[in-house]
């Protein structure tokens, strides 16, 4: 136990090496307790390939339209989500907040926006892959961010077994004006297309993916599509009706608390996995029901029962189970 | 202890001094009358809410009026505010449903733009929507359907091109005084959008016939039918913007007003079409299925086709509907008798009318019609004018 308790605190001694080792409270703290910077590296994947725009990523879900044979061939198109209330959490279920450090791009001392489009092809107008974010003719997104800084105040008597994080934006920043809001929340800015007014409030995810072949609707011959999506954000969100000023409550907040054993792996090394692969297992993303094209939240939206599964929310009278889209890898082996 | 003492004596000063200035410039009417800008409203009818981020002034209604007008504010320079808002149609467009800058068909109709500012919230069925600011990124940036076509790609060319065109500049320097360079600097897009709404909320129309008293005899009667329990429209369309969705700055209390009209019930549940289902788009709720706020009818004669998909052609098939109890579709995948739907308002019971009376009715309606608001030069293309 006590080899244990060292390694933990060695594996924060190396976090906070190269990045920005703060000490806050200084020397009038205890050796003991003192804050850290820490980075914390997010992935995003479909299985074992790893989420790039202009590729395409096989064999997702439950379509048959693959080369492969099985699942669906697609292209992502937009991958971004927002996070808030980053956690670590000790074996004795002690919640030690990891502040974000408000200097960063693309987050603010509340919520961070992840954006994992990290390429923009904009050389390629016609498939409109991953959309340029600049007038600048580079095809570098600027916006790319897979890393959150955040600080954190470890007592070293503590081991840490979890980390913990919540999906969206918080509710008290939701329903803002994203005209002028602080970035990374302000639309034009770091979250256009990821602003959803008409439901009141911003998409928490963004999944977006081009499916190879198409979309067909089995009950319209009619119907096209080329791109199946994922928007979680809340929804019912209904203003007051005295002045139409905003929301103070809605029916379906759709901000799940993600939970995750650190395992085996060192503190130093982890990284957050988001598997879209996993997210869209029983999906069949060649296909829509009706409603809107994939998952856009709503009550009623075909697609959406098996993708709010996935994120550990309940979804109609399903109840919330486990989500499946996230863990902690080891950061290290890449 | 000290600064805390301190400090209760400012707040006290602040109360206090709040009071005073109150009491010297209100009368009687608790601010209910106050602006900074002209509503030319008649004296019988309230000063609407002003956000209070976004007071209105006669600059950024200017400013607003000139972006409504502006189609480079969209992915291609086709779509303006005013491609699907005309003002000879009261600011609609007269098709049921429009087609957006790179061919996404609305699923709604286009609606009039009358008397925004005195709606409780916006749009043809949205509780989320309560504040025009909120509404405008709407058709702006949203990409479901694309409309304007603004995005992550070309906002930042866009808004390039509205700097680069000197008559901006004064524009927007008089419409945000307070900013250092309200034009280039960080709040361009915030201004734009406080602008177009405050053009939006400056559109005022309390001049028709109605308001002056002149009815025909048929639209006299026509409103005497409106007023009665037989026909019950004005439940709905009530007060003196003729929807019960209504706010303004005497509003103390109010529910969210939404209604299902029978329109629909393909299920004989009472379900509209996939996606037009009104409130219940948004709140998922079985009992908010095609339920939408009943919509102003001022200026109504000019904004046909009607209902918020634009599937009902006239008036006369409007009255026709209500008198019916509901509309029947008889064939089609849209069919079913919206007259049994179990989600429909309590007051869309069936009545016995004959055509003249319905002839009256849609005589009072259209002495609802204000030919000095479609024609008010303040609300027209200010680039033309120099043409």
């Amino acid at each position: 136990m006590k080899n244990r308790i060292k390694h933990t605190l060695s594996a924060l001694a190396v976090i906070s090496t190269g990045t920005l080792l703060t000490a806050c409270g200084g020397s009038s703290s205890t050796d003991s307790v003192s804050s850290v910077s820490v980075s914390i590296p997010f992935q995003a994947v479909a299985g074992d390939q790893t989420i790039k725009c202009g590729e395409t990523i096989t064999g997702l879900g439950t379509g048959s339209s693959s080369e492969t044979g099985v699942g669906t061939d697609a292209k992502i198109y937009n991958f971004r989500m927002f996070v808030h209330d980053i956690t670590l959490i000790t074996d004795q279920g002690i919640e030690i907040p990891a502040v974000l450090d408000e200097t960063q791009d693309g987050q603010n001392a509340d919520v961070a926006l992840l954006d994992f489009r990290d390429t923009a092809d904009i050389d390629d107008v016609s498939t409109e892959i991953c959309p340029q974010t600049t007038s600048d003719t580079t095809s570098v997104n600027p916006n790319y961010k897979d890393t959150i800084t955040a600080s954190v105040t470890i007592d070293p008597a503590y081991t840490i077994s979890h980390v913990q994080f919540t999906l969206g934006v918080p509710f008290d920043l939701n329903h803002d004006d994203p005209s002028a809001a602080d970035e990374p929340l302000r639309s034009p800015g770091l979250a256009t297309g990821m602003t959803w007014n008409w439901q009141g409030g911003y998409k928490f995810v963004g999944f977006d993916v081009r499916p190879v072949g198409g979309i067909t609707r089995p009950s319209d011959d009619t119907f096209t599509s080329n791109q199946w999506n994922i928007h979680l954000g809340s929804t019912g969100c209904e203003v007051d009706p005295t002045d139409g000023s905003e929301a103070t409550e809605c029916l379906a907040p759709n901000r799940p608390t993600i939970t995750l054993p650190i395992g085996s792996v060192a503190l130093d090394d982890i990284a957050i996995q988001v598997d879209y692969a996993a997210l869209v297992a029983d999906s069949n993303l060649s296909q829509d029901e009706g409603v809107k094209v994939g998952c856009m939240s709503f009550t009623g939206d075909p697609e959406c029962e098996e993708i709010f599964e996935k994120f550990g929310l309940p979804w109609g009278d399903n109840e919330a189970v486990e989500q499946t889209v996230f863990s902690v890898v080891d950061g290290s082996i890449n | 202890m000290q600064s805390k003492m301190l400090a209760s004596l400012f707040l006290m000063f602040v109360f206090l001094s709040g009071c005073m200035s109150e009491s010297q410039t209100i009368i009687d009417d608790e601010g209910a009358r106050e602006s900074s800008f002209d509503w030319g409203l008649p004296d019988s009818i309230p000063l609407p809410q002003e956000p209070d981020d976004n007071p209105m002034t006669e600059e950024k209604f200017q400013l607003g009026r000139h972006l409504f007008y502006d189609a480079r504010l969209s992915t291609n320079g086709t779509v303006s505010c005013s491609s699907c808002h005309h003002q000879d149609k009261a600011f609609s467009d007269g098709v049921d449903r429009a087609t957006g800058a790179t061919g996404d068909v609305h699923p709604r109709n286009s609606q009039t733009l009358v008397n925004v500012a005195w709606y409780q919230t916006l749009t043809w069925g949205n509780p989320s929507l309560g504040t025009i600011e909120q509404q405008i990124t709407l058709p702006l940036f949203g990409d479901d359907p694309i409309e304007h076509g603004l995005n992550e790609s070309n906002s930042e060319q866009i808004i390039q091109a509205i700097q680069a065109d000197p008559v901006y500049s004064e524009l927007f320097i008089s419409a945000f005084p307070d900013q250092d360079d309200p034009l280039l600097g960080d709040l361009v897009w915030d201004n734009t959008i406080k602008s177009l709404a405050s053009f939006v909320r400056g559109l005022v129309s309390f001049d028709s016939p109605y308001d002056q008293g002149e009815l025909t005899d048929s639209a006299k009667r026509g409103e005497a039918l409106f007023n009665g329990e037989r026909l019950e429209c004005f439940h709905c369309h009530a007060g003196y913007n003729f929807s019960d969705a209504t706010i303004d700055r005497e509003t103390t209390f109010a529910e969210l007003d939404f209604h299902n009209t029978g329109l629909y019930n393909i299920d004989g549940l009472g379900a509209y079409p996939s996606p037009n289902t009104g409130r219940h788009e948004v709140t998922g709720k079985a009992e908010h299925m095609g339920q939408f706020r009943a919509q102003s009818l001022r200026n109504i004669e000019l904004s046909a086709p009607y209902n918020h998909d634009g599937s009902v052609a006239t008036l006369e098939d409007v009255v026709s509907n209500y008198a019916r109890g509901g509309r029947l579709i008889a064939s089609g995948e849209n069919s079913g008798d919206g007259r049994v739907s179990p989600v429909k308002d309590g007051f869309i019971v069936s009545f016995e009318i004959t055509d003249d009376e319905v002839s009256d009715v849609v005589e009072f309606l259209k002495s609802l019609t204000d030919t000095t608001f479609i024609n008010n030069p303040r609300f027209s293309d200010p680039w033309t004018e120099d043409d």
